[in-house]
């Protein structure tokens, strides 16, 4: 099923391999600027979120968790290629150290922006945001329209991810789900419309 | 400047004085150590300010922070060392990684210092410094040794090797004294113990509050069973995967209603993320042959980790050191050893070089020659040639 004009995406991965292809896929239609809001518990998935988007966009080298550096800043691999700042708010003790620690210079250097446990930084992160959430257990909410079987069976628990690009980014979402379904178990990852999680909101 | 250089480089005698300073992430140092690996002072801004006004545990990840504590940290190293700055022959600072804000406060300062009093100036490699606290600590440790660092952010295994002499693993490709035969692809070894602690509600940090659960509580290390997860395709390290499981096992244990014992439970983590590192170290020590091994690094506090791999290491024939705590996490004692070992190497470094947030251990070199932009690229030169299998 796809999503209508105004939903979120919402695909079921059974392995933290889809995970990252997810986000390769993902990185597809980011552009320079772009901030990627993360959000999940610990364990389902930020950081392999993150390497896949980080493969998508061509950046070399290992991607690793940011937790304790706070940023592990990636230059671009290839020439014409973007950047990936990928940051973690999981030690910040308030929103504020977001930019006391010189953190928010990294939204205005024409990369890509990945920020994990974003939640954490409400009311200070830019609304023009691609928002991305992993959960370990699907609630009521996220659970309509979603695929039911596990598409991978590595033994891994499964993950929902649901997507939700900022109004005027249709297109983009367009190009997400083309990158989708040309992976390999791409029929496996059919995408489902998936609640947007802000009751309210558009 | 340079005549100051030439003096200092030339007929004094003595040991020489080196200044270091480190500001690359949590803590504000400053340290006086000599080149003959006497530690004169060792100064840490968390530890001296305890008692005033930034104490606690907020970690000092302001630039503002590190701006308010570098002069007194670095007057303390001073006062403490009995030196004034005329006495000193060398001024080194931690250029990267790590925040770029936190590194510019260090290091300006450093420049700044060593243009204002003539002296010369060497920009470190953080974990280069890591590796250079094990030879600060046991001056009978030289290389090739195999140097694990462990700690929040770092999860390496690194092969360090005589530059000018060559070593095992092959030729130098490069200059560099410094071969990372493994890395973690995910979450460090600390912040793995650190993350399991929190969800067990031990507390912060995590580390030592999850040994300290595990020992007091007599905790059964085969209580649960976790994975030792190996990566078939390299030695590189994943810790996620473990952590995964353990969040998942006792998210099933809390809903069939069972209850956890916290001590076993941490215990058995522990013990797995000591296993998965020193499982990964003999590999690492016999792909290469090296016949010694140096751990550091905020996890090298761990006396589990530090036991499983004295007595793995002892009954490999395999020499074994580990610094003391507080030569182990972040100071700046280390850093001044890592830039004296590379300045009585040749190393010289202009006043203009800037912070690298991003900088490849392999490319942070003794002579100086390499840099980030280098033709290798961000992410340096794909050499793993040791780590690769052995039939």
């Amino acid at each position: 099923m796809k999503p209508d004009a105004g939903g979120a995406v919402g695909i079921r991965v059974g392995s933290r391999r889809q995970t990252v292809a997810v986000g390769e896929a993902l990185a597809a239609c980011l552009r320079a600027g772009d901030l990627v809001a993360l959000d999940g518990d610990l364990g389902a998935g930020k950081t392999a979120m993150a390497e896949g988007i980080a493969r998508g966009l061509g950046v070399r080298g290992p991607v690793a968790s940011p937790t304790f550096s706070l940023l592990h800043p990636h230059p671009a691999g290839r020439p014409g290629g973007l950047a990936l700042y990928h940051a973690d708010a999981y030690r910040l003790n308030h929103p504020d150290e977001f930019g006391e620690a010189g953190l928010d210079d990294i939204l205005y250097q024409g990369g890509v922006t990945l920020v994990e446990w974003a939640s954490l930084l409400d009311g200070v992160l830019p609304a023009d945001r691609i928002r991305v959430d992993l959960l370990q257990v699907c609630d009521d909410e996220f659970r309509s329209g979603m695929p039911d079987e596990t598409p991978d069976r590595t033994g891994e628990e499964p993950r929902w991810i649901r997507i939700r690009w900022p109004a005027g980014r249709e297109d983009d979402r367009e190009v997400f789900l083309s990158r989708l379904s040309a992976l390999p178990d791409g029929a496996d990852l059919a995408p489902g419309e998936a609640g947007n999680g802000e009751r309210g909101t558009p | 400047m340079a005549a100051g250089r030439m003096a200092k480089e030339g007929g004094q005698p003595g040991p020489l004085l080196v200044l270091g300073i480190e500001s690359s992430c949590d803590e504000t140092a400053a340290a006086v150590v000599s080149s003959d690996r006497r530690i004169l002072s060792n100064v840490v801004a968390s530890q001296i300010e305890e008692h005033r006004r930034y104490g606690g545990v907020v970690p000092e990840i302001a630039s503002r922070r590190h701006l308010e504590a570098i002069l007194p940290v670095i007057r303390e190293a001073l006062d403490q060392a009995g030196v004034g700055i005329a006495d000193i022959g060398l001024v080194a600072a931690t250029r990267g990684p790590g925040l770029v804000g936190a590194l510019l406060v260090g290091l300006s300062t450093a420049k700044g210092l060593a243009a204002a009093a003539g002296l010369p100036f060497v920009g470190v490699h953080h974990i280069a410094g890591h590796i250079a606290a094990a030879r600060l600590a046991d001056p009978g440790l030289a290389p090739p040794f195999l140097c694990l660092v462990a700690s929040g952010g770092h999860s390496h295994l690194v092969l360090v090797r005589d530059s000018a002499a060559g070593g095992p693993g092959g030729p130098i490709r490069d200059a560099s004294p410094f071969l990372v035969l493994a890395r973690t692809r995910d979450d460090a070894a600390g912040e793995a113990l650190d993350k399991i602690a929190r969800t067990l509600g031990l507390g912060y940090p995590g580390g030592p509050a999850m040994e300290r659960a595990a020992r007091e509580g007599n905790g059964d290390p085969r209580a649960f069973r976790f994975p030792r997860p190996a990566l078939q395709d390299s030695l590189d390290f994943s810790f996620s995967g473990l952590k995964t499981a353990a969040i998942s096992l006792l998210h099933h244990l809390h809903q069939k209603g069972e209850t956890v014992r916290t001590a076993d439970f941490a215990a058995s983590f522990q013990q797995a993320v000591v296993d998965t590192l020193a499982d990964t170290v003999l590999e690492g020590l016999r792909r290469t042959g090296v016949p010694a091994l140096a751990l550091s690094g905020g996890v090298a506090a761990n006396t589990v980790l530090r036991k499983e791999l004295e007595a793995r290491c002892a009954a490999a024939g395999i020499r074994f050191s580990v610094p003391p705590p507080a030569l182990c996490t972040d100071n700046a004692a280390m850093i001044a050893m890592a830039g004296c070992d590379a300045f009585l190497a040749g190393r010289r470094d202009s006043l203009d070089v800037n912070a690298e947030p991003a900088w490849p251990l392999e490319e942070a070199w003794a002579d100086g020659s390499g840099g980030p932009d280098g033709p290798d690229g961000p992410d340096g030169p794909d050499a793993t040639d040791p780590a690769a299998p052995v039939p």
